[in-house]
C-alpha cells in the first residue's frame, strides 16, 4: 500500500492546504477568523458538526473499543444524540441568535460577569488540552503501526499541519476543510464494512466466532449502569461543547443551525454503525491485538485494498485534524478573545487580536504532545474523562443558563467551579467503588452544579433584563 | 481511573515469533504452526476459528498432552506451556471440506508488531491465482509458495484462487475512484451553476 498511500495522503494535503490559502484571503477581521463572516449553510454546516463530533476518539478509540467489548459500546451513541437534540432546541437557536464569537462571550453576557466569563475561558483551555492529547496519541499510534514513524515525528507533523490550516484561514478555512474530511470519512469507512466482511466469510460466519471468543462481544460487555453513565457523559458534554457552539456561530441563521444538526446526524448515524461493523470484524480477522487502539490502522494497512486503505487512513488522519483544528480554535479564541482581549489588552486592534490568536493556537498546539508520549491511558479513555469535566461544569450554565432567567453569575461561577471540583474529587476517590453503587463522576459533577446552580441564584441578586433580554422573549 | 477501560492487554505475555506452513491438496490442506512464546502460566489455549463446511483434526501438540474444547465457531486447544528457552510450541493438524480459508491457531497471548516475527507460507497455491484476493497480505515466494509476514496473528488465511470476474477487493478501490471523479464534477458543475446565478443577480 505504500506508494498508493503516500499519493492519497500528498492529494489530501494539497487541497487542504488550498482551501487554507484561498481561505487567507478571505480573512479580513477577527468575526471573519472565528465566525468565518456567519456565511456557512445547513450541509457544509452539519458535516462540520459531524468533523468536530468524530475524532481520533471515534475512528481508533471506539473502534478500538468496540474491537475489545463489542456491541455494547455502540447503545453511547444515543446519549450522543440526545445531546445534539437538548443542543437543537434548546441551545443553538438561542446562541447564534445572540450572535457572539465564543462562548465565554455567552457566559459573560447572561450572566453579565467578567469573572463568570474569565473562568469559562480557562476551563476551556485546560479541559481541551486534555482532549488534544488523546488526539495526538491516536496520530503517534497510527502512525508507527502504518508508516513506522516514531509518535513524536507524528505529533509534530500533525501539529505542524493543522496549525497551518487553523492559522491561515480560522474558521472559514475549517469548516470547507472539515466538510471534506467528513466526506471521506463517511466513504472510506461504509466502503470498507462489505470489504472485511467478504474476508470473513460473512455475518453468520462472523457472529459464530465473536460468540465463541467471548458471548459478551454481540450482548452486554457493559452493564445498563456503565453505558447510561458513559452517556449521560457524552451527551451532556455535547449539548454544552464550546467547540460545537463555536461552529453555530458561523452558521447564516437559527434555522440554518436546526438543519445542520439533524445533517451532523446523519452523519454519525453512518459513522458509528461502520465503526462499529469494523471493530467487531477486525476482531474476527485479528482476534488477539496488543492494543486495541491499534485495531482501525492494522485493519486500513493490513486487510484492505490499497485504495480503500488508503482511503481510510486519510480519515483517520482528517478526523483527528478536524478536531485539533477546532480545539484549537476555540482555545485560541478563549485566550485571545476572552482572556487577552478582555483582561490584558482591551483595546487591542483587530490585527494585534488575530494576531494574539494565532500565536496561542502555536503555543496550546505543542503543550499536550509531552503528555501524549507518555500514554497515560488510551485514547478512548482520555476522551471520556474530558467528556465528563466538560459535563460537570459546562452542561448547566449553557443549558439551564439559557432557560432559566433566574440564574445569575455567583449562582454560574460556583456552579462551574462546583462541579468540576465534584468531578475530579470522585473521580479519584469514589469511581473506584463504581461497581457497588453505579454513581459516575459525571452524575456527581453535574449534579453538584445544578445544585449550586439553583441554591446560589436563589441567594443572589437576579440578573439585569438588560442582559437577559437577549436570550428570553418575555 | 476506571481500570476496567483501561486495556488489561497491555500488561499480557507474548508471542515472539510464529511460523505458520500450510500445505494445500485438493481435498486436504496440512498445517505445521510453531509459536515462540514468553508466558508465565502452566497452561497455554490456542483458538481456531471454525468455518462452516470444514473440519479440523488435530493430529499433533507439542507439548503434550492437549485438551480440546469444540463450539459452534470455534475449536479452543489447550497445552502445557513450553518451558525453557528456545523450546516452541507446535500444532500440527488437518483442515477438510470448503479450503479457501485455512484457520491459524491464535494464542490466547497477543504478538508484538514491533518485536514479534509472524511469517505464514501456503504450499500449493496456484501460479494464475490473484493474490490481491487473498488474506493476510500475500507475496509469492517461489512457484507455486505464496507467504504473508502480517505483524499480527490472523485468524484464518483466505487462500488466492484463480477467478476471471471483479473481485470486491477491486470493486472497491475501483467505487473509491468514481466516487472521487464523481464528487469533484458535482462539484465544479455546482460551483458554476452558483457562480451563473450570482452573476445573473449582480
Amino acid at each position: 500500500m505504500g506508494p498508493t498511500l503516500v499519493i492519497a495522503l500528498a492529494i489530501y494535503f494539497t487541497i487542504v492546504l488550498g482551501i487554507a490559502i484561498w481561505s487567507a484571503f478571505h480573512t479580513k477581521t477577527e468575526e471573519d477568523f472565528i465566525a468565518a463572516g456567519r456565511s456557512i449553510g445547513p450541509f457544509v454546516g452539519g458535516a462540520v458538526l459531524a468533523a468536530t463530533q468524530i475524532s481520533a476518539g471515534t475512528v481508533v478509540g471506539t473502534l478500538g473499543r468496540h474491537y475489545l467489548t463489542g456491541v455494547s459500546w455502540w447503545y453511547i451513541w444515543f446519549g450522543v444524540w440526545a445531546g445534539w437534540l437538548v443542543s437543537a432546541f434548546f441551545v443553538a437557536p438561542k446562541l447564534r441568535r445572540f450572535g457572539a464569537l465564543t462562548v465565554p462571550d455567552y457566559v459573560g453576557a447572561r450572566f453579565g460577569s467578567e469573572t463568570a466569563r474569565a473562568l469559562a475561558g480557562v476551563l476551556i483551555v485546560v479541559s481541551y488540552t486534555i482532549y488534544l492529547v488523546a488526539q495526538f496519541q491516536a496520530s503517534g499510534e497510527i502512525a508507527q503501526a502504518v508508516l513506522g514513524m516514531r509518535p513524536l515525528t507524528a505529533m509534530l507533523v500533525l501539529v505542524a499541519s493543522t496549525a497551518l490550516y487553523t492559522l491561515l484561514g480560522g474558521v472559514r478555512s475549517s469548516s470547507y476543510i472539515e466538510f471534506l474530511q467528513t466526506l471521506i470519512m463517511v466513504s472510506g469507512l461504509a466502503i470498507a464494512v462489505p470489504v472485511l466482511l467478504n474476508h470473513a466469510g460473512g455475518i453468520r460466519q462472523a457472529t459464530d466466532f465473536l460468540r465463541s471468543l467471548d458471548s459478551r462481544l454481540l450482548g452486554w460487555y457493559y452493564g445498563p449502569k456503565e453505558l447510561v453513565a458513559f452517556g449521560v457523559s457524552f451527551g451532556l458534554s455535547i449539548a454544552a461543547a464550546p467547540y460545537e457552539m463555536t461552529r453555530f456561530y458561523s452558521m447564516r441563521d437559527e434555522r440554518t443551525v436546526k438543519q445542520a444538526i439533524g445533517v451532523s446526524i446523519g452523519f454519525q448515524v453512518v459513522i458509528g454503525l461502520s465503526v462499529l461493523a469494523l471493530g467487531l470484524l477486525t476482531r474476527v480477522l485479528f482476534p488477539n491485538l496488543a492494543s486495541a487502539d491499534q485495531a482501525s490502522s492494522i485493519m486500513a494497512f493490513e486487510v484492505l485494498p490499497p485504495i480503500v486503505g488508503a482511503l481510510l487512513i486519510v480519515a483517520m488522519v482528517s478526523a483527528i485534524m478536524s478536531t485539533v483544528n477546532s480545539v484549537l480554535l476555540v482555545t485560541g479564541a478563549s485566550v485571545a478573545h476572552d482572556l487577552y482581549g478582555r483582561f490584558v489588552r482591551p483595546h487591542a486592534s483587530q490585527f494585534h487580536l488575530v494576531m494574539v490568536n494565532r500565536l496561542s493556537i502555536l503555543v496550546l498546539a505543542i503543550i499536550p504532545i509531552y503528555f501524549a508520549l507518555q500514554k497515560l491511558s488510551d485514547v478512548q479513555a482520555i476522551v471520556v474523562e474530558q467528556t465528563k469535566f466538560i459535563a460537570s461544569f459546562f452542561f448547566v450554565p449553557v443549558v439551564i443558563g439559557l432557560n432559566w432567567r433566574r440564574g445569575t453569575a455567583a449562582g454560574a461561577i460556583t456552579s462551574m467551579c462546583g462541579g468540576f471540583l465534584a468531578c475530579l474529587v470522585w473521580e479519584f476517590t469514589g469511581q473506584s467503588g463504581f461497581a457497588s453503587h453505579g454513581i459516575d463522576a459525571v452524575e456527581v459533577g453535574v449534579g453538584t452544579s445544578l445544585v449550586l446552580f439553583f441554591v446560589v441564584s436563589k441567594l443572589t441578586k437576579p440578573v439585569a433584563d438588560a442582559n437577559l433580554r437577549i436570550f428570553f422573549k418575555n | 481511573m476506571l481500570p476496567f477501560l483501561v486495556g488489561a492487554l497491555s500488561t499480557l505475555p507474548q508471542v515472539t515469533a510464529a511460523t505458520v506452513d500450510v500445505t494445500l491438496s485438493s481435498s486436504v490442506a496440512k498445517v505445521e504452526a510453531t509459536y515462540a512464546v514468553r508466558v508465565q502460566a502452566d497452561s497455554l489455549t490456542f483458538v481456531l476459528i471454525r468455518l462452516r463446511d470444514q473440519e479440523i483434526h488435530v493430529t499433533a501438540v507439542r507439548p503434550g498432552p492437549a485438551s480440546m474444547h469444540h463450539t459452534t465457531g470455534s475449536v479452543r486447544v489447550s497445552a502445557p506451556a513450553p518451558r525453557g528457552p528456545g523450546l516452541p510450541a507446535v500444532l500440527r493438524y488437518e483442515v477438510r471440506g470448503n479450503l479457501q480459508r485455512i484457520p491459524i491457531p491464535v494464542p490466547r497471548v497477543p504478538t508484538d508488531p514491533d518485536a514479534s516475527e509472524v511469517v505464514i507460507r501456503v504450499h500449493g497455491v496456484s501460479p494464475d491465482a490473484r493474490l490481491t484476493d487473498g488474506f493476510p497480505r500475500l507475496s509469492r515466494s517461489d512457484g507455486e509458495v505464496v507467504t504473508a509476514r502480517p505483524a499480527n496473528l490472523p485468524s484464518f488465511i483466505r487462500v488466492p484462487v484463480v477467478e476471471t470476474g471483479l473481485s470486491v477487493n477491486r470493486l472497491s478501490d475501483s467505487f473509491v475512484i468514481v466516487l472521487m471523479l464523481a464528487s469533484s464534477m458535482f462539484w465544479l458543475v455546482r460551483r458554476r451553476a452558483l457562480q451563473a446565478a450570482a452573476s445573473r443577480v449582480r
